[in-house]
């Protein structure tokens, strides 16, 4: 019976992985318009980047010495000396990430469309985007106030025990332990929530949800998929960090150390960003599989 | 017969170096052993207490007759929140010690004194407060003596004191599992010397949070009983084990020519042993950390082949490595003759070499420190500094760097520079002076400023050369007390003996700099000009006054200028390179003395860029990146880091969208 339950639930998944693939590859015009999207807003932060160092250690010997890698004296003489100039960055990239995750409701909404009424496309995004904008902010804010709770419940304890925790086990071993479980825990909260979160979301578009109900159904079905539903969270999560790790490992053997590479990574660059937007698609399409 | 003898003691420290054991005793003695202790104690460990006998031979060798003794009580530090040590401080290594209860605080106490077959002196003994006049501090105390002790005079006491161990708050004390350290556990003499003001008198400080320790050379014999459960480690050498039959052991252990001794017990210590030619390695860690047994050996064998090559030879026969559980760690970090303390996490990662770092670092206070016993509360820069300069040295020669991961890497040399020109002021003090003066910035003067001060030096000197200053000032005061009058000594001395006189006396002059002053280093390039040549113009006598008139007209090559600057208050020569458009490149000296300085060229070629200190021998100078210039901006590298904003912009977007 397990084996049988086992062998059902795996079908389940990958067939869930493999819609959510096709779609987020077919749904490619869609992930072109956020990625374009983002990468404007990431530019603007990128060339005043560009500028505070060309205007303080643009025309030094020693930025050479970045070319090749992290070099520790050049940059940590840079933020001696100029470090305050970047603070304003700082700021700009905390207000960029809010005015995108605002982008986002409008971005995530127009993706759920394009895929609810399988248009790959603009004009299905751009309808999505407007139709549900505003009936999705409450149903984001809840889910968002949800998980910072969530966050508060789980890690905040924990974070306030680590330095006793010390002093209370024999070894360190279990601090870590701990928190290995601790963030399990939270994580396993996090997606369930997202789930959660999708799953309303699409009930306000295929079935026409009030934004309560559409809540409540996307938490209890949720509930009821957690497990599959996780599964095929984690996968697209893995891969996106397979993604990264892919990265570092190359950049770690090439380097962008010449003009030429600098080009080649950035293209690279670009291209992982890219997919990782058809991973989010893909996500989105394997929880539409599984629960509609 | 003498040849027997002869033999036989090769015969037994061949047996003794076979069987990893070790020989503390040496044939002739290494220092002027005028303070000697034999301890003989109890730990009851479920108490945390030691009750202990001790007797001390203490030789008077100043030219004074003195009438008392003093005697550092440190645990004292531990008894109250009243006492120097912990007065004024909310937490210590971020942990409070205000809900403590009764049996987590220390103290020590004298039960009785008196000399060997002669009085007792106990109702004459009070603590003094010579630094502050904290009368509730009592980390000092003084013994009148019931007749004088003339100069050359042998003094024996005999004491039988009690020392309850705090729980650990700094170094010294205990932790879960019967974990103990047992550092100035002992009522141990100060230090009758010529002090800084020219005359002899008491070197015995109170106990203050940022100082540590000072005493005098001699010969501990220190007798354990503890329980079976519990592994020990301790200075010296174990010479002799009496199981007693009662679930305890008696251990002695000997240790010649050292100015401490120090030791610790714990139940879940694990042992691994090594020998590096004539030393024992013993590592006592916890199961937890055993990843890093081999870890911690080879960076002990690095350091005693590095420090052995570059300073002198580690006389002693063995070295103890204590790497305390994580719950203990505020024990950690510290150096006592033959002994040191390091610490670790779980699972270090292979590209993190912090722990390593921290052996090299501990074990080269076996030099300074231990062996050359300069003052650690009075002149700590010429122990930490230089302990720090040669970690630095066996990190970056052992390792290449300090961290190496995932493309993030830097030298141990960095990231000690780097704590000294990251310091929010590096004007904040002097190196030179007491450590309790210090209120900020004292890790990135004393350990940093010195270190990076000591590197520069190299630079300007050559290694070799700062070898032999090095190796001098070891060979001429091991086993004294020296201070910062006699390093300069030897500075000057070596220093313009290998590179003349006016250039030793620079670099001592800028060493002195570096330790007496707050002037920091920052030379700059000020700007590039390339003026195209013009023919002459204006007017001209010819016939009659100025009456030829020319314009100017572009000719053949090219009028340019650098302009230098000294930002900081240090002045030291260096050279300056400039770079031609062809390629070409010379050197110019730059006495480093004016506000301002220009070089003008005629030339048919332009100038692209300028290097003040080019090899980057000053490390000293706050920035760097100031040092040079070019007329055209690097945008290549430019670009690279641009493009990587815009990359992890992108990933913290993607992320930060998958929020909602």
């Amino acid at each position: 019976m397990f084996i049988l339950y086992f062998l059902l639930l795996a079908f389940q998944l990958i067939t869930a992985f493999k819609y959510g693939l096709h779609k987020g590859i077919r749904h490619w015009r869609t992930a072109l318009i956020g990625y374009v999207f983002q990468l404007l807003l990431a530019i603007t932060l990128g060339m005043q980047v560009y500028e505070v160092f060309e205007a303080s250690i643009g025309n030094s010997l020693e930025l050479n010495k970045l070319m090749d890698g992290y070099h520790d004296s050049v940059v940590t003489d840079f933020l001696n000396v100029h470090g305050a100039s970047l603070s304003p960055l700082l700021g700009q990239l905390r207000y960029v990430l809010l005015v995108f995750l605002i982008f986002s409701i409008f971005i995530n909404a127009g993706i759920l469309n394009a895929l609810v009424e399988n248009k790959p496309g603009w004009s299905s995004f751009w309808e999505g985007g407007k139709k549900f904008f505003f009936r999705f902010i409450p149903v984001n804010l809840f889910f968002l106030v949800l998980a910072v709770i969530w966050t508060a419940v789980t890690l905040l304890p924990y974070i306030g025990y680590m330095q006793p925790s010390i002093e209370d086990f024999d070894s360190e071993i279990t601090t870590v332990y701990l928190l290995f479980v601790v963030l399990c825990i939270w994580l396993l909260g996090i997606i369930y929530l997202f789930n959660s979160s999708v799953v309303a979301r699409l009930k306000i578009m295929s079935e026409e949800n009030k934004i309560w109900r559409a809540i409540k159904n996307g938490l209890r079905i949720s509930l009821r998929h957690f497990f599959s539903l996780t599964c095929v969270f984690v996968l697209f999560l893995l891969l996106q960090l397979v993604l990264i790790a892919v990265y570092w490992l190359v950049e770690g053997a090439f380097g962008m150390v010449s003009p030429f590479l600098i080009f080649v990574f950035f293209i690279f660059q670009q291209i992982m960003v890219f997919v990782r937007w058809i991973f989010r698609i893909a996500m989105y399409g394997g929880v539409k599989k599984l629960v509609c | 017969m003498e040849r027997i003898t002869w033999t036989i003691s090769l015969l037994v420290a061949t047996c003794h170096l076979l069987s990893g054991q070790c020989d503390p005793y040496f044939p002739e003695p290494l220092s002027t052993r005028n303070a000697n202790y034999e301890i003989s104690l109890t730990l009851d460990h479920e108490a945390k207490k030691i009750d202990a006998f001790e007797r001390l031979t203490w030789i008077n060798d100043s030219p004074d007759t003195l009438s008392e003794m003093r005697f550092y009580m440190y645990l004292n530090a531990f008894k109250n929140s009243e006492s120097t040590f912990l007065k004024g401080a909310n937490t210590i290594f971020d942990q409070s010690f205000s809900d403590r209860e009764a049996h987590e605080w220390g103290w020590i106490n004298i039960d009785s004194i008196g000399r060997e077959n002669g009085p007792e002196l106990t109702s004459g003994i009070r603590y003094i407060q010579p630094d502050d006049g904290n009368e509730m501090d009592q980390s000092v105390l003084q013994v009148p003596l019931d007749q004088p002790l003339m100069p050359g005079d042998t003094l024996v006491l005999k004491m039988i004191f009690t020392a309850k161990m705090p729980k650990i708050i700094a170094r010294a004390g205990y932790s879960k599992k019967d974990y103990f350290l047992f550092v100035h556990w002992f009522p141990q003499a100060g230090v009758y010397q010529v002090n800084m003001d020219g005359k002899w008198g008491w070197n015995c400080h109170q106990f203050h949070r940022m100082t540590e320790f000072y005493a005098d050379f001699g010969v501990y014999d220190v007798e354990i009983t503890a329980s079976d459960h519990l592994t020990i480690g301790a200075s010296g050498c174990e010479v002799k084990t009496t199981e007693n039959g009662d679930g305890t052991t008696t251990r002695l252990f000997h240790v010649e020519d050292v100015i401490d001794f120090a030791w610790t017990a714990y139940s879940e210590f694990e042992v691994y042993e090594k020998m590096w030619e004539h030393v024992r390695i013993r590592l006592l860690i916890p199961p937890e950390h055993n990843m890093l047994a081999a870890r911690y050996m080879e960076a002990i064998e690095h350091s005693l082949s590095y420090l052995t090559a570059h300073v002198g030879l580690y006389p002693y026969p063995t070295i103890t490595i204590v790497d305390p559980p994580f719950h203990g760690l505020r024990s950690g970090l510290m150096e006592y003759p033959t002994l040191i303390t390091v610490g670790t996490f779980y699972n270090m990662p292979l590209g993190i070499k912090n722990s390593e770092a921290l052996a090299a670092h501990e074990f080269a206070h076996q030099y300074f420190m231990s062996m050359v016993a300069s003052n650690e509360k009075e002149e700590a820069w010429l122990d930490e500094g230089f302990v720090t300069y040669f970690e630095d040295r066996i990190v970056d020669n052992s390792y290449e760097y300090l961290v190496d991961m995932a493309g993030y890497r830097y030298t141990s040399e960095q990231k000690t520079r780097g704590e000294y020109t990251g310091l929010p002021n590096p004007q904040v003090g002097i190196i030179a002076r007491p450590s309790w003066e210090f209120v900020e910035g004292r890790k990135g003067l004393i350990y940093a400023k010195t270190a990076t001060s000591l590197k520069t030096l190299e630079n300007m000197v050559g290694e070799e050369t700062m070898d032999k200053i090095i190796m001098t000032y070891f060979d001429r005061w091991k086993f004294k007390h020296p201070k910062a009058p006699d390093f300069f000594a030897v500075l000057a001395e070596v220093s313009k003996k290998e590179m003349g006189e006016e250039y030793g006396a620079l670099v001592t002059s800028v060493f002195h700099e570096c330790i007496y002053t707050t002037h920091v280093c920052d030379y700059e390039v000020g700007f590039i000009s390339n003026n195209k040549a013009m023919t002459p113009h204006g007017l001209f006598d010819a016939d009659g006054v100025g009456d030829d008139h020319k314009y100017g007209k572009p000719k053949e090559g090219y009028v340019s200028e650098v302009v230098l600057y000294r930002k900081g208050e240090m002045i030291i020569p260096i050279d300056v390179e400039i770079t031609f458009e062809d390629g070409s490149t010379i050197v110019e000296s730059w006495d480093g003395v004016d506000l301002r300085k220009s070089f003008k060229f005629y030339e048919s070629k332009k100038i692209i860029a300028v290097h003040i200190d080019p090899e980057q021998k000053i490390k000293i100078d706050l920035d760097l990146n100031n040092n040079s210039l070019t007329i055209a901006p690097q945008k290549s590298t430019l670009y690279k880091i641009a493009v990587k904003a815009v990359f992890w912009i992108q990933n913290a977007m993607q992320t930060v969208g998958f929020l909602i």
